[in-house]
């Protein structure tokens, strides 16, 4: 099997991720819509683990509660980082706000849902909710495993699922004895995740650039809404690309064209593939 | 009972399991991990994968890559599988 052959399960992504400033407390916020928005579409579980540092027990241990109490939690601590998650067998949904980091100063929020009977229809409703109630960055969702093949570094994985890797994105970052182990550098991937003076960068079929999106990116709103090959939809709140019909699951032909043409237009970067 | 952990620094998860170990755990810790911040910053979190051997845990690592995938889409996870042998007490 080459590094082409593989072919992308043809899955729409679980949810999306959306990316924030977290000053200001925005958790109680994004969860209250979100909360509102599942229990709308018949999605919204009666209980989840909640997983955030320094509960009042000092302990980190997860708890299973109800979304009200859940809320009751958030409006106390503040937190800026905590993970809910319901399970059903083997699959879960899944909210996620993780802080900033050191690579990207923006805080990343991600509803994810694997559970069939917990699917809403569509997620860009919730994408444009949440957008009217935080000033956000960047929001997008993906074929997740597209982006697991794009953003896989784990060589000895890559091999046995994905093909065969080019010797020359192999690296072994480890610090002895661990240095054995091979890792793949996916930086030039079309579905790479990546980050740009401190924001979050990646290309997908739908995106929403926000408020916060201008303050990081190096392209201008003038110069992507003159580009008349993407579908736009602009609001107050956000500019809405869509820029192929469905998502994409290839890094070649005319869909990786249209990702390298986005990692120019949005972030000034390249892409290639395959890896040389 | 066999031993089955999942560990990345100072945050480790043991399972006293049956020949199939729970996910459940498995993604708690995975939680717990990377709300603690110690992922911050890596795009790649190398998590060391303990069992015994000849324990085949394949449908758990994907399983366990599909959760990370779809709820953590902008990190990868790379495992390092040691396998033992097991010696009950």
């Amino acid at each position: 099997m080459n590094m082409n052959s593989y072919r992308t399960e043809a899955r729409a992504h679980p949810g999306f991720v959306f990316y924030l400033p977290t000053e200001g407390n925005p958790a109680l916020n994004l969860l209250a819509t979100v909360f509102a928005f599942l229990r709308k579409a018949g999605a919204l579980s009666d209980r989840y683990v909640i997983t955030v540092p320094g509960l009042p027990d000092g302990s980190e241990a997860a708890q299973s509660i109800t979304p009200e109490e859940i809320l009751c939690i958030l409006g106390r601590q503040e937190p800026r980082t905590f993970a809910l998650r319901h399970d059903s067998g083997d699959l879960s949904q899944g909210i996620v706000l993780l802080a900033c980091s050191k690579t990207v100063r923006y805080g990343c929020f991600t509803v994810a849902n694997q559970i069939p009977n917990l699917r809403p229809p569509s997620w860009s409703p919730l994408i444009e909710e949440l957008a009217s109630v935080v000033r956000f960055a960047f929001a997008g969702t993906h074929n997740p495993d597209y982006i697991g093949w794009q953003r896989c570094a784990d060589a000895k994985y890559y091999k046995q699922k994905y093909g065969a890797v080019h010797s020359s994105q192999i690296t072994r970052p480890l610090p002895p004895p661990l240095d054995k182990f091979e890792q793949l550098d996916v930086s030039r991937n079309p579905g790479r995740f990546d980050h740009v003076n401190g924001g979050p960068a990646f290309v997908s079929s739908d995106m929403w650039l926000g408020p916060a999106f201008w303050d990081y990116a190096p392209c201008r709103r003038d110069e992507i809404v003159k580009q008349n090959w993407l579908n736009l939809q602009e609001t107050e709140q956000f500019l809405h690309i869509n820029a192929y019909p469905e998502p994409f699951t290839r890094p070649d032909g005319e869909q990786g064209e249209i990702q390298r043409r986005l990692w120019q237009l949005l972030f000034h970067l390249d892409c290639q593939w395959p890896p040389k | 009972l066999d031993f089955f952990s999942l560990s990345q620094g100072d945050v480790a998860v043991q399972l006293k399991a049956s020949r199939s170990p729970s996910l459940t755990p498995l993604k708690t810790a995975i939680d717990r991990l990377v709300t603690r911040g110690t992922t911050q910053g890596a795009t790649v979190f190398n998590l060391d994968l303990r069992k015994p051997f000849g324990l085949d845990t394949t449908a758990l690592e994907d399983s366990l890559r599909q959760y990370i995938r779809d709820t953590y889409p902008d990190k990868d996870v790379s495992l390092i599988v040691n396998e033992y042998e097991f010696v009950p007490n």
